[in-house]
């Protein structure tokens, strides 16, 4: 009987822990390897992975871009991502990243009740793990989200 | 013939102050435990007035803010009502919880206290109302809790939403 269902990455950041599954990242690097770019929408940072250029975010706790700060953290990580059309490469920052096997069969997983999307939903489920709430996503579900409220960045930028 | 007293049903219900300004009441057993301050967690991406979660007994159960629908301040978190709803007869029990501005409160309701819905009355909460009643100068709703945990209801005040800044755009 196969109990573990996924290797998710957990991915911790403005308190709250979001994960991902490991098949679904591109990469992990030092934050200190992001490059940063002033421009007058504020700080953009980029990350070279494979020789592309992709994007890199600082995320709040309500999962919306903010302004990157001018110096990043040396004990922070810079995490990549592919869509799954392949078509989408971005990063985000995150203090800390652990590893998670997370079974239906030893985890309970709950769905995120339909009620409770808003205009453009990013978390499909939640469980507990190690007493702490986990946030299950994806890249694609990432993705769209980070690209939905990038207005509101430029905003506050 | 003797005439016939008819006798006013009276009804035990607690009062739930879901805003600062605004009350609902709910039957007696609807409430399954009311908790003080709760550890409540934010699921980003959700709907802003149903945007936290509670684990209770083991389980995630969301966290509403009707303050938010009203348009108000949000509530602080130092209270909380599980409440327990069905979406149709026979389903098991599922539960949700309510931010509260005070402390519930036992009430007795009767039918001499209904009264006619007010014209400044939340529009947004108008499709869940089931009666309406009047209670120390008070207006206070009885709603139907399976519609406000329904879908239909959040893709209703997103649809409003829309409208209300359709609306804006179009005049500007």
């Amino acid at each position: 009987m196969q109990l573990v269902d996924s290797t998710y990455s957990l991915i911790e950041f403005a308190d709250i822990c979001i994960a991902v599954k490991q098949t679904e990242m591109l990469t992990i690097d030092q934050a200190s390897s992001v490059e940063l770019v002033t421009s007058s929408d504020g700080n953009m940072g980029y990350f070279i992975f494979d020789k592309k250029r992709i994007p890199t975010y600082q995320l709040s706790e309500h999962l919306r871009p903010v302004p990157l700060a001018s110096e990043l953290k040396r004990d922070d990580y810079c995490i990549g991502f592919k869509t799954t059309n392949e078509e989408n490469y971005f990063s985000i920052i995150c203090s800390k990243i652990d590893k998670a096997e997370i079974s239906k069969a030893i985890t309970k997983i709950q769905q995120v009740p339909r009620f409770m999307n808003g205009e453009q939903a990013v978390i499909s489920s939640l469980c507990q793990y190690d007493e702490k709430l986990v946030l299950l996503t994806t890249a694609d579900l990432l993705h769209q989200f980070i690209s939905h409220n990038q207005t509101e960045e430029k905003l506050y930028a | 013939m003797p005439e016939i007293e008819r006798q006013s049903e009276i009804t035990s219900a607690w009062l739930l102050a879901v805003s600062r300004s605004f009350s609902i009441a709910v039957a007696q057993v609807v409430v399954a435990e009311y908790i003080l301050e709760p550890e409540l967690k934010l699921v980003p991406g959700s709907i802003d007035y149903c945007n936290q979660v509670v684990n209770w007994r083991g389980e995630f159960i969301p966290v509403m803010d009707l303050s938010v629908l009203f348009g108000e301040e949000a509530l602080d978190s130092s209270s909380i009502a599980v409440i327990a709803y069905q979406e149709y007869q026979g389903q098991s029990l599922q539960y949700a919880a309510l931010k509260l501005s005070r402390g519930v409160e036992q009430i007795e309701v009767s039918d001499e206290s209904m009264c006619d819905i007010p014209e400044d009355f939340p529009e947004i909460m108008r499709p869940l109302i089931d009666s309406i009643f009047s209670h120390d100068d008070q207006v206070v709703a009885v709603i139907n809790l399976a519609d406000l945990c329904n879908e239909g209801y959040s893709d209703y005040i997103l649809a409003m939403r829309r409208y209300q800044i359709e609306k804006v755009e179009s005049a500007a």
